[in-house]
């Protein structure tokens, strides 16, 4: 089994565009790699009583996230036979129509990319001690609540 | 005996804050003391981990160890 260090997938602010695409450019040459899986997440404008959500703010408990993501990247590795896999999900304020996690997986076929973006996003959503605090136009907020 | 300060995230911060330390022995206890204490608590969802393992069963906290209060996971 391949070593994987912990690593950080905070970043401050919304994940831009053009570091995804930088992010596929940087995959050119790993010719082994034969399929890539990816998985944005955007800031919904949800309507709540009359209110749109206009931007959420992400916490997290990192030191926590982080041991945790890093023993999910582990299993992931284990079960699926992946060439690499990236994740990046913002904190602090996120603009609604903005990219809050961007997840990328790679194999030499599609199937292993496949499957293990999606369990990795599920995973994400229901193990990592994160918060987002859905903020409405008049400045009011709820606690966001994962589907 | 020292006390351990507890750190809260989310709606949990919002009510408990987050200069609160409390000296009690185990999870059950400082349960039962942080719902007196906000007696809000007692209708919200939250977990309590333990130097950042979630607890599942009344567990001893040891000086120095760091309690975390964790409402429901809504990353992504």
């Amino acid at each position: 089994m391949k070593e994987h260090k912990t690593k950080n997938i905070f970043m401050q602010g919304p994940i831009s565009p053009s570091f995804i695409a930088d992010s596929i450019a940087k995959h050119s040459t790993k010719t082994e790699i034969g399929a890539h899986d990816i998985f944005l997440g955007q800031v919904r404008a949800d309507e709540v009583n009359g209110q749109k959500v206009k931007a959420i703010e992400y916490t997290a408990y990192e030191e926590m996230a982080l041991e945790k993501m890093h023993m999910i990247r582990e299993a992931i590795f284990e079960k699926y036979n992946l060439t690499c896999m990236h994740i990046h999900h913002s904190l602090g304020e996120i603009a609604a129509g903005e990219i809050c996690l961007f997840v990328f997986t790679s194999s030499a076929h599609r199937k292993a990319a496949i499957e293990a973006c999606n369990e990795v996003v599920e995973r994400i959503k229901a193990e990592l001690p994160v918060w987002g605090k859905e903020i409405f136009e008049d400045a009011t907020h709820q606690w966001k609540v994962n589907q | 005996m020292t006390s351990n300060s507890i750190i809260a995230f989310g709606q949990i911060a919002e009510i408990v804050g987050n200069n609160l330390s409390i000296d009690t022995p185990d999870t059950d206890s400082l349960k039962k003391i942080l719902e007196k204490m906000f007696p809000q608590l007692q209708s919200l969802r939250y977990q309590i981990a333990i130097n950042k393992e979630i607890i599942s069963t009344n567990t001893e906290i040891s000086e120095g160890a760091q309690i975390a209060l964790l409402p429901p996971f809504s990353g992504g």
